[in-house]
């Protein structure tokens, strides 16, 4: 079990860690209320039934995704990459408009680190205590302490990936195996896997993970201009700074900035907010709350440090409206329109056709030409159907299936061989385009079709 | 200035030594290249699979191979997706070894300009 715990906190070793002093206000506030919905999301949401079933979930030994009622096939692989497309796409507009939102608030990373830290907290006691415990000498309290916090992480770690699994495998069932300990091979290994990757990534690497690893993190700065919002420290207010009593001989020289450093205590990725925007700022606003604390005690206006844009810092006034933003909000709705007239106007059946490789015709008996078709039929809906199969472009064409009369229950796919006869004197020779068509018995608007080509010998 | 002027004095339990967190040390070379193998491989594994998957059903992927194999689908999504981490890792690993292992000559070049 500890292979992976020990290499990851290894790595991390290398450096002195982070206690990023605890801070509250506005900002803090919003994204603890933000991680706490999100996760109860996450943990709640497997455990949902709806018409009997798991409400979301991606069965992929059965390759079926439930969401709802809504149930999506391989076949409908493209909503899922059409899905990723948007979601890319909001990402680009939210980064565009109002920067890292995403990074602060919303990304896994940052929602379970946030996670992590207060069940660090509550073993181990606020950031100075932290500090201490780790500079003191191991003790009984220290060991039984930082056992504590490793068992609340570990646990934490391995419900995150039972409920992980949970998505992709029946939950309820999932639980009655691991607590019975009837826990597939598979299934325990991507429990294992998921629970040290949170472990890993939310409890020992946490920023780091986006100030060394994460992609985002780097290109973002791509999508920003001098109208997105940033969190940025007024240097024309704010400097020179100084302590205002010990400089009394400057008296009226200095800036708001009391030089107190709480905006660099509170800064989960180290870092200095006076000197400027950073990529390693993942805008979580901790620096303002703090900022904004410090400047009510001692009297002076709040925002010294604050979100604002670059064209606001340069007292020129901020759009939010703009050619980029224009083009991704209209990029945006005719994706998400045309996404959800296609899913809900989607065809339950789905019908392929595969000419016979064999023979181009056959010449039958009675002096007619035959071409024979394979029919691979799926039948998407909740019920069964009982089919017919046409076909059409050419005068007096017939069908003739095997079988005869094909029922599809639901989810059921069938391979259908279908011949397609017709009287050679009434049609040209050569190659003709016709539709082969299948039909609902019972619903006639529930139909699918296919063109194909159909050939008549010259003689 | 008067007596009730502003002051981080007056800001009660306020640490006023130089955050430790500036003096905090980057990560090494060797754990920034690890890092830089081993996240982005992962990534890049978890599209393909998903991609891959989506277009292929594993139990079809079974009859078309020779020796014709009995194929698992839990079983195959688990072992291809180690196996694009691997293919996506080797790549990665290889990037990052070329930029680590780059002659002086070439350093050179690009300080004067090219």
């Amino acid at each position: 079990m500890s292979d992976s715990q020990v290499k990851t906190q290894s790595l991390y070793a290398k450096q002195q860690k982070i206690h990023a002093r605890e801070v509250d206000g506005f900002f803090s506030r919003i994204g603890k209320s933000t991680a706490l919905w999100l996760l109860t999301v996450y943990y709640a949401l497997p455990w949902i039934t709806w018409t009997g079933r798991q409400a979301v979930l991606f069965d992929l030994p059965a390759r079926k995704f439930y969401i709802f009622g809504i149930t999506l096939w391989p076949q409908d692989f493209i909503y899922l990459s059409w899905l990723l497309i948007m979601a890319a796409l909001l990402l680009f507009l939210v980064t565009t408009v109002a920067g890292r939102l995403w990074c602060g608030y919303a990304c896994p990373q940052t929602v379970w680190t946030k996670a992590f830290v207060w069940l660090e907290r509550l073993a181990l006691g606020n950031y100075s205590k932290r500090k201490k415990l780790d500079k003191a000498a191991l003790s009984r309290s220290k060991v039984a302490r930082k056992a504590l916090r490793n068992f609340l992480w570990v646990s934490f770690a391995f419900w995150t990936g039972f409920t992980f699994v949970g998505y992709f495998t029946p939950i309820r069932e999932l639980g009655s195996s691991l607590v019975a300990f009837e826990l597939g091979g598979w299934e325990t290994f991507w429990v294992c896997f998921y629970s040290f990757a949170t472990l890993g990534n939310a409890g020992f690497l946490r920023e780091q993970v986006c100030k060394y690893m994460c992609p985002y993190a780097r290109f973002q700065s791509a999508m920003f201009d001098r109208n997105s919002l940033i969190i940025a420290y007024d240097t024309a207010r704010g400097e020179p700074r100084g302590s205002h009593k010990r400089k009394k001989a400057s008296e009226g020289k200095l800036g708001d900035c009391i030089d107190c450093s709480i905006c660099v205590q509170v800064c989960p990725t180290g870092i200095d907010i006076r000197e400027g925007l950073q990529y390693e700022c993942i805008a979580c606003a901790a620096c303002v709350d703090a900022c904004n604390t410090v400047m009510d005690k001692v009297g002076l206006e709040p925002n010294l440090i604050g979100y604002t844009t670059q064209n606001a810092i340069d007292g020129k006034p901020t759009h939010v409206m703009r050619p980029r933003t224009l083009v991704y909000t209209t990029l945006l709705s005719l994706l998400f329109i045309t996404f959800l007239y296609s899913l809900f106007t989607r065809n339950p059946l789905s019908l392929d056709v595969i000419r016979d490789r064999n023979a181009l015709y056959r010449e039958l008996s009675d002096g007619r030409i035959e071409n024979v078709y394979t029919l691979k039929v799926l039948n998407k809906s909740d019920e069964t159907h009982e089919l017919r199969i046409m076909a059409q472009g050419l005068e007096g064409l017939e069908v003739e299936t095997d079988p005869a009369n094909p029922v599809l229950s639901s989810g059921e796919l069938v391979v259908i061989a279908a011949r397609v006869k017709v009287i050679p004197e009434a049609v040209k020779a050569g190659g003709h385009d016709i539709v082969l068509t299948i039909e609902a018995k019972e619903d006639a608007g529930m139909q699918a079709d296919r063109e194909t080509r159909f050939f008549v010998p010259l003689d | 200035m008067s007596d009730n002027s502003p002051d981080r004095d007056d800001v009660e339990d306020l640490e006023l030594d130089l955050p430790e967190q500036l003096a905090q040390q980057p990560w090494s070379r060797k754990a920034q290249a690890i890092a830089s193998v081993v996240w982005p491989s992962f990534l890049t594994a978890c599209v393909s699979s998903m991609l891959f998957f989506g277009l292929v059903d594993p139990v079809f992927l079974g009859d078309a191979m020779t020796p014709v194999i009995e194929m698992n689908r839990m079983t195959a999504y688990g072992v291809l997706f180690f196996f694009f981490w691997f293919i996506a890792a080797i790549s990665s690993g290889t990037s990052v070894y070329l930029r680590r292992t780059r002659n002086k000559n070439a350093r050179q070049g690009r300080q004067q300009g090219r």
